[in-house]
């Protein structure tokens, strides 16, 4: 029970920084668009497998009560 | 100046300048004039899933992506899986052998003295397919289309969904808005039994709902991605979620228990379960990437409430330890953890009221998962990747809750289920 | 005879396409990369140039890379000069895709993205154009081949514009 309530205070307190961290100053946050090197790795997309999203997401779908929520993600090189 | 530090033939003559270009001309009709757009990139996958003593499952999907030359994307998908073995049926341990009438109503099942009561009746098949397509408005803004359709012998779902995103600060922003509504048909082998019925025996008829079950199901979502610096990106997204219509399954009952024996009781013991028709979900999920110079690590958290008094947390974790430009090896840690649903009963006791909604499916119950996996992966070189993953994922609940009576006590009450992942995976592109 | 035509002619300009592909056989070699603090437009004065920002992670640029070969081959007599600017922080990364760029093509190397700040881009890849004079007429982000045609339009009519 305690596990319980400590994991979700700090999985809840990771999201509050995210959404903190991303509405302030977020116009001023980033790279230039030459500097995305590392971010164009494929490795680095939110999602990086989406085979492995969609069989995994299948699975724990059918075995928990919980479902989703990964929603569509940007990032990558930026081109174009 | 700088310029004479130029190799080669630079600024040939007319003559031979002509000549290159009629042949890489007439190459280019030929197709061999390099790498062009229009690529087709393929995802395949083949995954066994198996849980010794209960399911087993094979599933096999395609993914493809084309990138038009305008900047359209087609995507189809193709999912195939074949289900068989047992599963947990809701009734609870008996200090005698019991006896399961199957769904369809023709045959029955036994349960030895202390064991769960498992039912291997099924052997499901199922086929789902979406196909989408991405059309860029403007240089920052994306619309994706989507159709799904699934299938398989009881149940049947056709759905759509909307995607806008919109690209922000040089593309270190996207926001996207996310819309999907989806139909589904319940038709349960043997009919859907009227809830609170008791479980016929095997030749007898069981009380039934007319007709098949239908629900609705509307997902509407919000995500921001961020990039903070060279090496790190950061993604928010939430979603609601709205389910109506037919919920309960079919295949579950739950046992009554007399009140100082726990073991059934006499007449009726087995009820077919009820859940309510209406759920409201909120899910909020959180996700970083970050980059280590060579390898990268990936953290996500999600957070899931809904009104039916499920509260669970979901965190994730790999590493992707990259041993070369061309392989690497992908550690995985999942940890799973949610608070039973209102109506979540292990039982209910002979005597006391019933409540509106009932059901023993453990997968609505107090539970948290673990799963600890590894893929590797290797570019070949023909540029195609293959990967090979293996999981190990178990889920565990309070086996011996000190409330349990009469002989429940000395039952494993939520016995620890171990389920086996491997996965072969195969990543090419399609040639022009 | 006519078989000799029909059958050969094609294997030989199979053979010559091939032989195109492998830049080993090229007769003409790709330029050695200069350093950006050498960059300089002036150089090109008559010239029309088009100036391209690239780098090996990005996947559209890799797409305009025979397209750019291309313009340069088939109005190189005509007086356009493309110049390539690679923003690969390690060119070593670069170096297996810059080996099928055209020796005819002038290429630079910033790897501190000093040339591509001085531009401002706005996105990766991006192109200017510029007239015999060193103005600039047109600029591009981005590489979809469905733009081909109109980016050559622009060049053509550039190269044919009226000194003033």
């Amino acid at each position: 029970m305690r596990v319980k309530a400590a994991v979700g205070r700090a999985g809840l307190a990771l999201l509050l920084g995210i959404v903190v961290g991303g509405a302030t100053g977020c116009a001023n946050m980033g790279v230039k668009p030459w500097e995305r090197d590392l971010l164009a790795e494929p490795g680095m997309a939110i999602d990086p497998d989406v085979v492995v999203t969609a069989l995994d997401e299948h699975i724990y779908f059918s075995k928990e009560a919980s479902t989703g929520g990964l929603g569509t993600a940007g990032g990558g090189c930026g081109c174009n | 100046m700088a310029v004479t530090s130029r190799k080669g033939r630079g600024n040939g003559a007319g003559g031979k300048g002509t000549v290159r270009a009629a042949i890489m001309g007439a190459c280019g009709l030929l197709g061999l004039a390099g790498s062009r757009a229009e690529a087709t990139e393929v995802r395949s996958a083949l995954l066994g899933y198996t849980e010794p003593n209960r399911v087993s499952a094979i599933e096999a999907i395609v993914d493809g992506n084309h990138d038009f030359s305008d900047g359209k994307i087609l995507n189809f998908r193709l999912v195939l899986d074949a289900l068989t073995g047992a599963s947990a049926n809701g009734a609870t341990p008996a200090s005698y052998t019991q006896t399961f009438t199957r769904p369809s109503g023709n045959g029955s099942y036994q349960t030895a003295p202390g064991e769960t009561p498992l039912d291997d009746t099924f052997k499901d098949t199922r086929g789902a397919l979406s196909v989408g397509l991405g059309l860029p408005l403007n240089r920052m803004t994306n619309l994706n289309f989507g159709l799904y359709g699934s299938g398989e012998h009881d149940y049947s779902s056709l759905g759509g969904n909307l995607t806008l995103t919109r690209d922000l600060h040089q593309r270190n922003t996207t926001v996207a808005l996310h819309g999907a509504y989806f139909h589904d048909t319940i038709f349960p082998e043997g009919g859907r039994p009227d809830p609170f019925t008791p479980m016929e025996p095997e030749g007898l008829p069981k009380a039934k709902l007319s007709g098949d079950g239908t629900k609705e199901i509307l997902d509407l979502g919000l995500g921001v991605t961020q990039v903070l610096n060279r090496k790190m990106i950061v993604y928010l997204n939430y979603t609601y979620s709205n389910v109506t219509g037919y919920q309960t399954d079919p295949y579950k009952i739950f046992s009554v228990v007399d009140p100082v024996t726990g073991d059934p009781r006499a007449t009726d013991p087995y009820l077919y379960e009820s859940r309510p028709d209406a759920r409201d979900k909120h899910i909020l999920f959180g996700k970083m990437s970050w980059h280590l110079e060579r390898d990268i690590i990936q953290l996500s958290y999600r957070y899931f409430m809904d009104d039916w008094g499920v509260h669970s947390n979901t965190v994730d974790l790999t590493y992707r330890w990259n041993l070369s430009n061309r392989t690497f090896l992908k550690p995985h840690l999942r940890y799973y953890n949610q608070s039973a649903t209102d109506f979540y009963r292990r039982y209910l006791v002979d005597g006391q009221a019933l409540p509106e909604n009932v059901s023993a499916d453990y997968r609505l119950g107090d539970m948290h998962t673990v799963t600890y996996g590894l893929t590797y992966g290797r570019k070949l070189d023909s540029g195609n990747e293959l990967t090979l993953r293996l999981e190990y994922y178990a889920q565990m609940g309070d086996g011996y809750p000190p409330d349990a009576i009469g002989n429940l006590k000395d039952f494993d009450l939520f016995p620890t289920v171990d389920a086996f992942i491997m996965q072969v995976g195969f990543n090419f592109s399609l040639p022009e | 005879m006519r078989l000799i035509l029909k059958v050969l002619l094609p294997a030989l300009l199979l053979c010559a396409c091939m032989g195109m592909a492998n830049a080993e056989d090229e007769p003409q070699e790709t330029s050695v990369p200069l350093p950006v603090a050498e960059f300089d437009l002036a150089v090109f004065q008559g010239q029309v140039v088009l100036v391209d920002f690239w780098a090996s992670w990005c996947e559209p640029c890799r797409h305009s890379l025979p397209w750019l070969n291309e313009m340069q081959v088939k109005y190189q007599d005509q007086g356009l000069q493309v110049v390539m600017v690679n923003l690969d922080k390690n060119y070593a990364a670069a170096e297996k895709m810059a080996a099928d760029i055209s020796g005819s093509i002038v290429q630079f190397q910033d790897p501190a993205g000093e040339l591509a700040t001085l531009y401002e881009l706005e996105g990766m890849p991006s192109s200017y154009l510029y007239d015999r004079s060193g103005n600039l007429v047109s600029d591009h982000v981005g590489f979809h081949q469905k733009d081909e045609p109109k980016l050559e339009q622009a060049i053509l009519t550039t190269l044919t514009m009226e000194d003033e």
